[in-house]
């Protein structure tokens, strides 16, 4: 077509030679500045039970939940301290029976009204609630009573001093839900109709059941000034197998994965060029263990050859390759979170029980009573690849030794049922355990305390002694971290000593990026924070 | 033929009352405790034991627990979740269209291409287009569906970046996309069977009287194999359609954990296996539900293809 004036034609000459000119220019260094906008695909491995955070206590929930509603407190210093959050302050008394928190001003819930102490009061009161039977209830088990004698403050008393209820208050446990909202919503809260109203970085956009969650940046969220949120939407979807999660990283499709990443594909991950692979570290970990009071079981000696013969150090060159030695003790290094010269003092003494089979040998001829050992089970489900190569590597094990130990692969029930059950319906068992909390306690009391043998405890190891049991109790009615430690470490040792369980790895968590995602990092605790809050992308 | 149709249904509602009764025991009967399954993992204290052993309408005797289930399903209340914390009815609901394309999809598939190769590999039998169609019959079913599903993500998502690798899209275009891999996946299987199937069935057929005196009639062959043989032969194959679309309600579990789909495949296993009773037993009644409904329309269309056939 001819064009009749000049203007239109320059207008075009000059556009493309701007273009041109622009294309022509080295690309501008890549802006480490964080950028408004974009959106990003994060993957679960199931369905979420709720978007209530009186439910979420998994590793599914709460990709969603902990960005919409927060807690009072939060975890910070990499998830092994407590910063203030919509509680700006917090004091204990001395008799560690009243908690006093000052309640942040001028914070809004997603529709516009505003976050008061009746809210924070009406929160914490029905997660205690038996009615309600909430998953994180028993966080709050030694609370006596939530009240607000001023609108800035909210008192907790304690029946008795409880020291892990600070961490309570960074948990989902003492999550603020708008208590209009929730009483509107009634049974309903929560559900993928209704959603949840929080004071969070993101919003409940929607929640299509069994395929995905979106949510939508929170615009007037409180905590700008630390940076984010940045991300206009997040879609998150559910995909159970594990090598289409892979794949999906390799194809773009996935941008964020968290923990679920397969064990035995982090070299083909590693290997994709649009992602990031880190780990962080974690207070989980991986472990073998037996009912001590059955024989022959309860049998030190037995315990400890045990010990002896499995080669930790070569499943951790097979699955953790970058993981640090473990020792005779789930509280692993990670867990130092107060007292550090001290624990490292007592990790330099406890026994690590590196593979030595003439020592087990040994052990098992002394005790006498090896041969009860012939035709065992050793009971694992396959929730990661790790915990059928750690039976498989036992077994190997105890063949060496003349000792045949069979395997008994289970199912997802069956294993909840060892583990959380009588402990009593099996001979060897492959198990993990994670404190929920950045205090040693949470991987000691919950396994070795003697109350957690009955069924709904964790005490895998049906492990009973009074001066441990003792210890143990003693530590979480003080706030003296100096006195606790040493309690703590106490037990520890006489554990170790007694080897009622064997300590395997203590693998990081795996976190799985595109390139175009920065600023996600996590830390030990990452399920009870807002993953989503400082993640930005480059396009 | 209405009134017939009208029969079978009413004769339905027994058969539901029953299976929804054996459900209901045999669940409970199996072990595995679903208070502890939903609590796994996490610490409990005694008293939520027995608060959520209430609330999941566990305690008191079996009969009576029985008919206050039943009291709440006639009107269609089935519940909530144990695990999910969602009503069972809107669980289900959420998961039907995705469990409907995909299985329409996937019989769409098998019959499209199942019956016509199956005509095909009669008309020329032994030839190598009927060696060929057999091979593939051989592959497709013994090939497990989520291996195919696997290797079609790895063949045309990764490698080829023609297809998405999991998911369900947005739009309808967009969802039809995400559904090319598994409803091929799951009609490998069924196209194999389907083929065969025809193929037997055809073969007997064209040896028959009628077909060599259609034949010396001079009819032309095609109005031959599709007018008279065919017609003839869609009755098994029908049938063992019908079976196959029975079961791909619950088989496409597979490919829906393997490519993230939410179907009432994965709803129904993951309800089994978390001992999830108010979901196993709508689903069960669900099923049973599809399962009479499939067997009329299948019967009813027997008397469509021959006009022999005739209900009173």
């Amino acid at each position: 077509m001819r064009l009749l004036s000049p203007w239109p034609r320059l207008m075009a000459l000059s556009t493309m030679a701007i273009v041109a000119t622009a294309a022509l220019l080295p690309a501008a260094a890549v802006a480490q500045e964080p950028q408004m906008g974009g959106s990003i695909v994060a993957v679960i491995e199931g369905e979420p039970t709720s978007v209530d955070p009186a439910f979420d206590y998994d590793f599914v929930s709460g990709l969603a939940t902990s960005s919409i509603t927060e807690p009072l407190l939060k975890f910070c210093e990499g998830d092994t301290a407590l910063c203030p959050n919509l509680a700006t302050d917090w004091t204990v008394s001395e008799d560690g029976l009243t908690y006093t928190l000052t309640i942040r001003e001028g914070v809004k819930f997603h529709d516009g009204t505003d976050m008061t102490v009746e809210d924070v009061v009406f929160s914490l009161n029905r997660v205690r609630d038996p009615e309600l039977g909430s998953y994180v209830g028993w966080m709050l088990g030694n609370v006596a009573d939530v009240t607000a004698p001023d609108d800035k403050t909210v008192v907790i008393t304690m029946s008795q001093p409880d020291a892990l209820l600070e961490y309570a208050l960074a948990s989902t446990a003492a999550h603020v839900v708008s208590k209009a909202f929730v009483e509107s919503a009634g049974e309903d809260y929560g559900t993928p109709g209704v959603g949840s109203l929080g004071t969070g970085p993101f919003k409940f956009v929607e929640w299509v059941s069994g395929d995905h969650q979106t949510l939508a940046r929170n615009d007037d969220y409180w905590d700008k000034a630390n940076g984010g949120p940045y991300l206009d939407e997040i879609t998150i979807k559910i995909l159970p197998e594990p090598t289409t999660r892979v794949a999906g990283l390799d194809t773009g499709e996935i941008d964020y994965l968290v923990n679920n990443v397969p064990s035995d594909q982090y070299e083909t991950v590693r290997s994709f060029d649009n992602v990031n692979l880190t780990f962080a570290p974690s207070f989980y970990g991986e472990w073998i263990t037996f009912n001590t009071q059955l024989p022959p079981f309860d049998n030190v000696q037995v315990r400890q050859a045990l010990n002896y013969a499995t080669d930790k150090a070569g499943l951790r060159a097979l699955y953790w390759p970058e993981t640090p030695d473990t020792k005779a003790t789930l509280v692993y290094p990670t867990m130092w979170t107060f007292e550090k010269e001290a624990w490292q003092a007592a990790w330099d003494e406890l026994p690590a029980y590196d593979q030595d089979l003439e020592k087990a040998r040994q052990l098992l001829d002394e005790s006498g009573v090896a041969d009860q050992l012939n035709g065992m089970t050793i009971s694992y489900y396959e929730s990661t690849p790790s915990m059928k190569g750690i039976a498989e590597s036992f077994i190997d094990s105890m063949a060496q030794l003349g000792i045949t130990i069979e395997a008994n692969k289970t199912t997802y029930q069956e294993n909840i049922a060892q583990q959380f059950g009588a402990h009593d319906d099996y001979d060897i068992f492959v198990g993990s355990w994670g404190s929920d909390f950045p205090d040693p306690s949470g991987n000691l009391r919950p396994n070795f305390g003697s109350e957690n043998i009955v069924a709904g405890g964790a005490n895998a190891s049906a492990y009973s002694n009074p001066d441990v049991d003792a210890l143990l109790q003693e530590q979480n009615t003080l706030t003296d971290k100096a006195e606790r430690a040493k309690l703590l470490i106490e037990a520890q040792g006489i554990i170790a000593a007694e080897s009622p369980l064997i300590s395997v790895s203590n693998p990081g968590w795996p976190l799985a990026t595109n390139k175009r995602v920065q600023g996600a990092e996590i830390g030990p605790l990452w399920y009870w924070g807002s993953l989503f809050k400082h993640v930005w992308v480059t396009e | 033929m209405a009134g017939y149709a009208v029969r079978r249904l009413l004769a339905a509602i027994p058969t539901l009352l029953f299976v929804s009764f054996v459900t209901f025991g045999l669940v409970r009967l199996a072990p595995g405790d679903p208070v502890l399954i939903v609590l796994g993992g996490k610490r409990i204290s005694p008293e939520l034991l027995v608060q959520l052993r209430e609330k999941f309408g566990l305690v008191g005797d079996p009969v009576s627990q029985y008919i206050a289930w039943l009291g709440r399903a006639v009107q269609f209340d089935f519940g909530e979740s144990y695990k999910l914390k969602q009503e069972v009815g809107d669980l289900i609901l959420a998961r039907l269209d995705t469990t409907v394309e995909l299985v329409a999809l996937s019989v769409l598939l098998a019959i499209l291409i199942g019956i016509p190769l199956g005509v095909l590999q009669a008309r020329r039998r032994e030839s190598p287009v009927d060696y060929a169609g057999s091979f593939l019959a051989f592959v497709g079913v013994s090939s497990p569906v989520y291996f195919t599903a696997i290797i079609g993500i790895l063949v045309f998502a990764v490698w080829l970046g023609w297809l998405p690798a999991f998911g369900s899209g947005e739009d309808p275009v967009d969802q039809l996309r995400h559904l090319i891999l598994p409803a091929v996946a799951l009609a490998l299987g069924m196209i194999a069977l389907t083929s065969r199937m025809t193929r037997s069935a055809m073969l007997e057929v064209l040896a028959s009287d009628f077909i060599e005196a259609a034949r010396a009639k001079g009819l032309p062959e095609r109005t031959i194999l599709v007018k008279h043989a065919l017609r003839n032969a869609l009755i098994p194959v029908l049938t063992v359609i019908s079976l196959q679309v029975g079961f791909l309600v619950v088989g496409t579990v597979l490919v829906e954990s393997t490519m993230g789909l939410g179907g009432l495949g994965s709803l129904i296993t993951d309800a089994i296996q978390n001992r999830d009773y108010p979901v196993i037993q709508a689903s069960v009644l669900l099923l049973t539900v599809l399962f009479i409904l499939i067997n009329l329309l299948t019967d009813l269309l027997y008397a469509v293809i021959d006009p022999r056939i005739r209900y009173t």
